[in-house]
């Protein structure tokens, strides 16, 4: 039975994940040219110095990709689903309701990780050849958070869609969402986060776990 | 008596606007039953909290003896419901779609479901949002069949449909009903096509259930008589007897259960003045707005 549901969550988001892997593609390709050029057209002392001393991230321009993807799968994934109350269809599958929903989100989860761990391994060996393992592991603590700014996203956008009190609760995921995912998103150096990595995991895989309370409110007719 | 669905005390509002109060009714095991009744008298919400998406204030609901708001996922699986408007997931073929739908049904037949969309002029890769409304409703249809529920919850199968599939639709349910001995429970807006194809019915009104019997009975027993006034402002009011009263002009109508004379001494015991008293015959659409009123 979960099989099936995962055929119809890959039927939903499939020209999406397609779409979304094209643009890290892109966005890698102009990455990795632009470092090209970098090292081309500068001395090795002069990026060492920008990089470590003027803290210049040169894979800045992926920040936001995590957050288009993460809006992307969700859309996808529960747009579809709340169109006509199509959530009334799945909700009716002979499955509880909580573990049709948990697989949905799950589902979504997942190929956001993989989506996230091809560009993060393409940018760990991309990296790799030219910097030592200092500047990769700092460059990987420091998309970490941007990462778990894509997964937020994810949550909030599903949480709206299927929340059925849209003024009261609705708003208060938006506003609480958005701040922390500017909080995500708000360091311009190297691994500001690393020390509290942790607890960030946490508070966005609690933006997972409501969602379980917004199917719950859908189920019982909130309005 | 078996029953399979029973509402009992139902109670439910929206804010302070209420839906129901004390709603009652029990559907027999292998019959076909209707829930009648205007738009907005709760024939969708009663819908809602039998399939459990909707909890209700108060009362309680049982779907095959189980709680409709907790059901089992093996009672769900008996279970077949039709949303209104036909939804399905629009963005599937029909094809997908049935390859989707089949492991979670125990008794699934496939060939009924492909059976049906042989008959319609659709391509195997043709997605339902491509399709008409009528050949969505089919692809409904064989969805419900294929999963040989004992309980079908039909909300309003007529929306949107032209006479030709509605009329298709409910023959197939008819014959699947009757062969089958599945229970079923229709909701809908034309009362005409529902002639003949229902055993039992709730009529609701705006204030609750104004009718509940095998819908045979209603037919024969309510009675509509027309008469000439000379008072083109007459108005008769309802009671036991009178059940509704209309008047264009001179010409006045009331509706009851009760015979021709028990009407007559009715209306002479009000002072109602009538001439050329005659009784007229009904469908059961004439019944039904007979019983709920025009307006």
């Amino acid at each position: 039975m979960y099989k099936s549901l995962a055929y119809k969550e890959w039927l939903k988001v499939r020209w999406f994940f397609i779409g979304a892997l094209l643009i890290e593609t892109v966005f890698l390709f102009s990455l990795f040219i632009n470092l090209r050029a970098l090292l081309e057209f500068n001395a090795a002392r002069d990026i060492w110095n920008s990089i470590v001393v003027k803290k210049y991230v040169y894979f800045n321009q992926i920040k936001f990709i995590p957050l288009i993807l993460g809006f992307m799968i969700a859309v996808a994934q529960f747009y579809t689903e709340i169109q006509d109350s199509k959530l009334k269809l799945t909700l009716h599958l002979p499955l509880k309701e909580n573990s049709s929903l948990l697989f949905m989100v799950g589902y979504g989860f997942i190929l956001l990780l993989i989506l996230f761990s091809f560009l993060v391994i393409a940018l760990i060996i991309g990296s790799s050849v030219v910097f030592p393992a200092e500047i990769v592991k700092a460059m990987l603590l420091t998309i970490g958070p941007w990462l778990l700014a894509g997964f937020t996203v994810y949550f909030v956008v599903a949480n709206l869609f299927i929340e059925p009190l849209w003024i009261t609760r609705r708003a208060v995921i938006l506003i609480v969402g958005a701040e922390f995912i500017s909080l995500l998103l708000l360091s311009k150096g190297y691994a500001a986060y690393k020390n509290i990595l942790f607890p960030l995991t946490i508070i966005t895989m609690i933006f997972g776990y409501i969602i379980l309370l917004a199917g719950f409110r859908f189920k019982r007719g909130a309005k | 008596m078996e029953y399979v669905v029973e509402v009992n005390n139902l109670t439910h509002y929206y804010g302070k606007k209420k839906v129901h109060e004390n709603l009652n009714f029990k559907i027999k095991k292998g019959s076909i039953f209707g829930l009648l009744g205007k738009n907005g008298t709760g024939k969708t919400t009663t819908i809602n909290i039998l399939n459990g998406f909707l909890k209700p204030k108060a009362g309680q609901c049982l779907i095959l003896g189980e709680d409709s708001y907790k059901l089992s996922p093996e009672t769900k699986a008996r279970v077949g419901f039709l949303i209104e408007g036909h939804i399905q997931y629009s963005f599937m073929n029909i094809k997908q779609i049935e390859k989707f739908y089949a492991p979670f049904y125990p008794r699934w037949k496939k060939d009924i479901y492909y059976e049906l969309m042989s008959k319609l002029k659709v391509t195997e890769n043709q997605k339902l949002s491509k399709m008409s409304c009528g050949q969505r409703s089919q692809v409904a249809l064989g969805l419900l069949l294929a999963q040989d529920p004992d309980l079908l919850i039909l909300d309003d199968y007529s929306m949107g449909l032209d006479a030709g599939y509605r009329k298709l639709f409910l023959e197939y349910l008819k014959e699947y009903g009757k062969t089958e001995d599945k229970t079923i429970f229709i909701t809908s807006h034309i009362i005409q096509d529902l002639d003949g194809f229902l055993d039992d019915c709730v009529i609701l009104d705006y204030g609750g259930v104004v009718l509940e019997m095998p819908i045979q009975e209603f037919k024969q027993n309510f009675k509509k008589y027309r008469f000439v006034t000379d008072d083109e402002n007459l108005v008769v009011e309802k009671d036991e007897i009178i059940k509704n009263f209309e008047i264009i002009k001179n010409k006045a109508t009331v509706y009851s259960f009760e015979d021709a004379e028990t009407v007559k001494k009715q209306l002479e015991k009000n002072n109602v003045p009538f001439k050329d008293f005659k009784y007229e015959e009904m469908d059961l659409e004439d019944a039904f707005i007979g019983l709920t009123g025009k307006y």
